[in-house]
């Protein structure tokens, strides 16, 4: 059972080799096998999800086989409940992004495939890496072929937001690959073994100020990708340039390593560390939630809108994972699978929107509900989930990260649930200057075809079966959240044997 | 029949599944039929919860999920049906299916009736969901879900941006009271780690002392969501907008049941109200301004529907005011009679605007003349009774026991002045619309338009229940039953009235103010014929200029600052990367010609040269002859040998 | 019973002989056949030091490298019969392909 993990990675990065060398011209293979590829990889996944066992403490399956064994470096994946949900999530939003693209993607469409396939391999190595090193190579090879997808596929100013794009996650993610080595060098002096294995950097014995600095290095990566409230704005360019597909995997995928890397990373390794710097993350948190509300509301290019809510949205995650308690680490968990179903819907309506119309532009878009009632039902969904309608998605991840954060503090939770009203003010703006009103233009409006319709159906299905039921959701995380909580325990009980 | 309660919002839910998922293959016959369905399945599993003994003190509960599941804490969609809640379910749905009948008619024309009646039937759902909520979060769902569909109704005809706009107002104003709901929801969370009512009501009664100053933030939070949702000021600004959807949704969720969710929240968590009579005063101080609000804005409206809403704004206002005074069983009473009279207006307002195509404005829809004797009858009835003609009225019943019960809660004689006042004005401004209706020279004849079959039943029901509503209880010192009160009695404890002499005299100045105001509404109204005005009746148009100050004050500064963001976004940041970049290129360039091309490559170069020196000196040595090579060898085997022997 | 050092001057005259052949001669041929002298001048240092010693290992030296001689041999005349099917020149002077050319450059 557990080499499957392997097969995860492995797989989508061999279809892309395959597409690359055998259909390079033939983009009808070409499609065909990326779905194949892609559904293949959906059915692993929710095979591992079927012989899953719920209960079991920690982990589900693990991988682990020498690398490189001279420098500690192995390949260590490992699945537990929260990387379940989000290779999940991952598996999913590829044939979906890979659907949406059918028509749209005009050229060079078995390069294109390769590419997604290639993203999703480097994705999936991340949400199951547990061995630092692989990590970091995962890390680096999601990013690469994202940066092709936005720079090749892009709309005008692609190169200038791939660049972006590139240079702020690669100062990140190096800030992070220094990290990392402190880290290990230190756990080697301490203990005399030197490796790159997590569970044994779990325990590492830090000194005060290093702890600090190579916490601050992990979360600078993590912060880049988020995006947090100073390094966000390689977000609205890399969103509104990129072709529909990378907005998805960008929205829905990418921004998720972030926490993550956080969840899995930042709180962990460095717990003492990650609790004297909560307040501060907490406040970049509510920050980013304002801001990113005020300035959607401000906004005529829709993607360039979403993207901006993203930056909102996040920032509540962000908020429920330092709050660190029960509710808002599970809101903060159950908000990243909802943002990642709804934004990533909302991406692919209003690619659907650009390819009839060839515009994002909100003054000239209006009045769609009329000629096309399906789109313009399946927008009003995600987006009252995206304001967190209760009975969707949204609702119970911000409901538990606030409920959570209200425990520690009240002031932040106001101000977080003000961020919820901010958010109704933009997306019904959005709403209404979309679909509602006289309709302004009119290159001959189609409604959904059948592909597209069964892609937003899926995700609607999603949407309402994490809003009405995410018990199921919710369980597969106890455990994940019981570890991180456990770690909160034991510092401060340290604080306080400390202070007697 | 506990096994049956999910029934009552599970079946409207169904509907409007049902004709989301099928509606393309539908007619509109088979839609309006359907969707009436399973109102009327609602309504009558209430029905069967009434001859099942649901009236008995023990609620009937059922758990139908668990919803969320966090460590210890498990949210359920749980349901729970006590005399409170079937007073309200009993409503609902009750006027619900009465309006899914008339809707039948009334939207026979329109070719959106899918979207209308998926809204409609979610609409009854989440309003019987929150009021049969066992929890705080299934009861804000319900909340939120009747705000949205809210949203979506007075939005319905939305190719007319002011319609859309107005659907989009009511949402986010709604919105901000319902933040400060959820913050008192997440306090009361975090105080007692349940959501669960008959838990949480157990935990407030024994932790928190009364006057209490979180009971005083959590009480004032709910009801500032209360405030949002039953649009009471400062919130009240969307009901007159919301005018804009069609008169059954007017009549449906603006008049009879979605406004009147703030007074169930109140009355639900009475408990909680009854620790912090600051609060309640407040409660009481706003329902007291807010009918004074509506009362006096509705006399200066010429728009039928506005009039009516901002009488609804005020109606409630005088719930508020009995909830304030603690009078929680009178406060429900006023919440019945008002549903039936108000969505009776509605009806009968929408059924004269559809007929005379579309015409709001009072002096014109009078000047037209026609209208036919049903409607003529039907707006009395529905006028009488809000207006609350003594006696004969379901209205007189439900406001005199309010009015009883205010004098004696503290500064209850001026409350009760303000009351009596609103009652006053309310008595004009609807005969005055009544006046101005159907008093003109022409007579009704026979090619007036009149009411269908199918739209005429749900009048005639409800203007039955207009006027007999009220028998089940008499006003405080009269011989008659008091159904209402002793049957709530478990739920609520009785309200206070003053000594019966007081009583008498109060119930006098009452009963005859409503008089008195039908005669100056019947001068008013003639001479407003001949080009009168009253005095500030612009002012009273607009709302007392609540809109323009909101739109001046919140929204302006609101998109001021958004944009104020956008300028920092743009100017600090795009502009900081900018610099950083320029910098950066400068940089570069001075490494280029100076280190580059002055250190680096010079020394490279030097490098080099040196290097193909050497090169060319040694190449000579390999010359490929073969000889050569085995001289080499043998020179340095010699070399060798000899270095070894030596 | 012959003397070791004879042996030893026998073969180290055989060594030097073919070395000068080999230092001496451009045709490839008798290059080769410089080589099979030197080889035998090896060999007949062994089959001497085993006599001296007593000790057959010189004898089995001597043999593999008969072997080994004959084996390379061959390759050899291979070698220099396709040098002169590909180049028509079987003389070592003529044969200066893999001279340094630093005009060339690098291939």
């Amino acid at each position: 059972m557990m080499y499957w993990l392997s097969v995860l990675i492995f797989l989508p990065l061999s279809g892309a080799l395959l597409i690359v060398l055998a259909w390079h011209s033939n983009v009808v293979m070409a499609r065909r096998a990326v779905l194949l590829f892609s559904v293949a990889e959906l059915l692993i996944a929710l095979g591992l999800w079927w012989f899953a066992d719920p209960g079991s403490d920690g982990y589900m399956y693990i991988v682990r086989a020498s690398w490189i064994p001279s420098m500690g470096i192995q390949f260590l994946l490992g699945m537990d409940g929260l990387s379940l949900l989000l290779v999940l999530l991952t598996a999913l939003l590829i044939p979906i992004a890979i659907l949406v693209s059918w028509h749209s993607v005009k050229y060079h469409w078995p390069v294109f495939a390769a590419l997604l396939l290639a993203i999703e391999a480097g994705i999936m190595g991340v949400f199951l890496a547990l061995d630092l090193i692989l990590f970091y190579v995962f890390w680096e090879l999601m990013l690469v072929p994202m940066y092709f997808l936005i720079g090749l596929w892009g709309h005008e100013r692609r190169l200038y937001a791939a660049y972006k794009f590139f240079l702020f996650t690669l100062t990140g993610s190096l800030l992070m690959l220094v990290s990392i080595l402190g880290l290990y060098f230190i756990h080697g002096e301490q203990t005399g073994i030197y490796t790159f294995d997590y569970f044994a950097l779990l325990h590492t014995d830090l000194p005060d100020t290093t702890g600090m600095w190579l916490m601050l290095g992990f979360f600078a990566a993590f912060a880049v990708k988020i995006p947090v409230f100073p390094v966000h704005s390689w977000l609205p360019d890399a969103h509104t340039e990129a072709p529909t597909a990378g907005s998805i995997i960008l929205a829905g995928l990418l921004l998720k390593t972030g926490t993550y890397g956080l969840l899995r990373f930042c709180l962990p390794l460095f717990p003492e560390d990650s609790l004297e710097f909560a307040p501060f993350a907490m406040a970049l948190g509510i920050v980013g939630i304002l801001y990113g509300a005020f300035l959607a509301l401000v906004q005529e290019d829709i993607k360039r809108l979403i993207a901006y809510s993203s930056i909102s949205h996040l920032g509540f995650v962000v908020l429920g994972i330092y709050a660190w308690n029960q509710e808002s680490l599970h809101g903060a968990m159950i908000l990243i699978l909802a943002h990642g179903v709804t934004t990533s819907a909302m991406f692919a309506i209003v690619g659907m929107l650009e390819e009839r119309s060839h515009t994002r532009l909100l003054s000239r878009l209006g009045g769609l509900l009329l000629p096309m009632p399906r789109l313009g039902t399946m927008l009003l969904l995600f987006t009252l989930s995206a304001m967190g309608m209760p009975g969707l998605a949204n609702f119970v991840g911000e409901f538990l990260v606030l409920a959570g954060v209200y425990q520690i503090s009240a002031s932040f939770a106001i101000a977080g649930a003000m961020g919820i009203v901010a958010g109704a003010i933009y997306l019904l703006w959005m709403y209404q200057r979309a679909m509602l009103g006289e309709v302004n233009e009119n290159p001959a409006w189609r409604d959904l075809d059948l592909r597209e319709l069964s892609v937003l159906a899926i995700l609607a299905i999603l949407v309402l079966w994490l809003g009405l039921y995410p018990a199921p959701f919710l369980d597969y995380l106890q455990s994940p959240t019981d570890i991180i909580i456990e770690l909160n325990t034991v510092v401060t009980t340290g604080m306080e044997d400390a202070s007697h | 029949m506990n096994q049956l309660l999910w029934l009552i919002p599970g079946a409207p839910i169904l509907g409007a599944l049902i004709i989301v998922l099928l509606g393309g293959f539908l007619r509109y016959r088979h839609v309006a039929v359907l969707a009436s369905c399973a109102a009327a399945a609602a309504f009558l599993t209430v029905l069967l919860a009434w001859l099942n003994g649901a009236s008995n003190t023990q609620p009937l509960q059922q758990t139908v999920y668990t919803w969320m599941a966090v460590g210890d804490w498990r949210p359920t969609v749980g349901l729970m049906l006590d005399r409170l809640s079937l007073v309200m379910v009993s409503v609902v749905s009750g006027v619900g299916f009465l309006i899914h009948l008339y809707s039948i008619a009334f939207m026979a024309k329109d070719n959106d009736f899918r979207r209308y009646y998926f809204f409609l039937n979610l609409f009854l759902g989440g309003m019987l969901l929150l009021v049969l909520a066992d929890n705080l979060l299934l009861l804000y769902l319900g909340w939120e879900l009747v705000g949205l569909c809210s949203f979506a109704l007075i939005g319905f005809w939305y190719r007319d941006p002011v319609r859309a706009s107005a659907g989009r107002k009511a949402f986010i104003t709604t919105r901000i009271g319902d933040l400060l709901l959820a913050l008192g929801i997440f306090l009361l969370f975090s105080q007692f780690n349940t959501l669960s009512l008959p838990v949480l009501f157990d935990a407030i009664s024994e932790q928190w002392q009364s006057n209490s100053q979180l009971a005083a933030i959590t009480a004032f939070m709910i009801f500032a969501g209360a405030i949002g949702k039953s649009a009471q000021i400062p919130l009240q600004v969307w009901l007159p907008d919301a005018m804009a959807g069609p008169s059954p949704v007017s009549a449906l969720i603006h008049a009879a049941t979605m406004v009147t969710a703030g007074v169930y929240l109140i009355a639900r968590m009475h408990p909680l109200f009854e620790l912090t009579p600051l609060v309640q005063w407040t409660v009481a101080a706003i329902g007291a301004v807010t009918v004074l609000y509506g009362a006096s804005s509705a006399l200066a409206q010429n728009d039928l529907k506005r009039v009516l809403a901002y009488s609804t704004i005020s109606q409630i206002g005088y719930m508020f005011l009995a909830l304030g005074c603690g009078a929680y069983a009178f406060a429900l009473f006023h919440l019945v009679t008002h549903a039936f009279f108000k969505s009776l207006l509605f009806l009968t307002a929408g059924a004269i605007i559809q007929a005379n195509n579309d015409e709001h404005d009072i002096h014109r829809l009078g000047s037209h003349g026609g209208h036919s004797l049903l409607m003529h009858g039907c707006f009395l009835v529905g006028a009488a009774s809000l207006a609350g003609i003594p006696v004969i009225t379901a209205g007189f019943y439900s406001k005199e026991a309010i009015l009883t019960a205010v004098w004696p809660a503290s500064t209850g004689q001026l409350l009760w002045v303000i009351a009596a006042l609103g009652a006053f004005l309310t008595s004009i401004y609807i005969f005055r619309t009544y006046f101005l209706l159907f008093h003109n020279s022409q007579k009704a004849d026979s090619t007036s338009p009149t009411i269908n079959g199918l739209m005429a039943w749900p009048l005639y029901i409800l203007a039955i229940l207009s006027i007999t509503a009220g028998f089940v209880e008499f006003p405080a010192g009269w011989s008659g039953p008091r159904l209402w009160s002793t049957w709530l009695e478990n739920e609520f404890s009785a309200a206070k009235h003053p000594p019966l002499a007081t009583v008498y005299v109060l119930q006098l100045i009452a009963s005859l103010l409503p008089l008195l105001g039908v005669g100056i509404a019947f001068l008013l109204a003639r001479r407003e014929k001949a080009g009168y005005r009253i005095p500030l009746s612009d002012f009273l148009r607009d709302g007392w200029k609540f809109d323009a100050t909101y739109k001046i004050v919140l929204v302006g500064g609101y998109f001021k600052l958004a944009h104020f963001f956008k300028l920092i976004e743009s100017l600090l940041i795009d502009a900081m990367l900018h610099k950083m970049t320029r910098g950066y290129k400068v940089f570069a360039t001075y490494c280029r010609t100076g280190f580059e091309y002055g250190v680096l490559n010079r020394g490279l170069n030097g490098l080099l040269s040196g290097l193909r020196f050497g090169h060319a000196q040694l190449s000579t040595a390999q010359n490929g002859l073969l000889n050569r090579y085995a001289l080499m060898i043998c020179t340095g085997a010699v070399f060798l040998l000899g270095y070894w022997l030596w | 019973m012959i003397p070791l050092s004879h042996s030893l001057i026998i073969a180290a005259l055989l060594f030097s002989l073919g070395l000068l052949i080999i230092l001496v001669r451009r045709e490839l041929l008798f290059i080769l056949m410089g080589l099979e002298v030197m080889f035998n001048g090896a060999a007949l240092t062994a089959i001497a030091a085993g006599q001296y010693w007593k000790n057959a290992d010189g004898q089995i030296l001597t043999i593999f490298l008969t072997v080994v001689t004959a084996a390379e041999l061959a390759i050899a005349l291979i070698l220099v019969w396709l040098a002169f099917e590909h180049l028509n020149t079987t003389r070592a002077d003529k044969l200066n392909l893999l001279k340094d050319n630093i005009d060339r450059g690098p291939p």
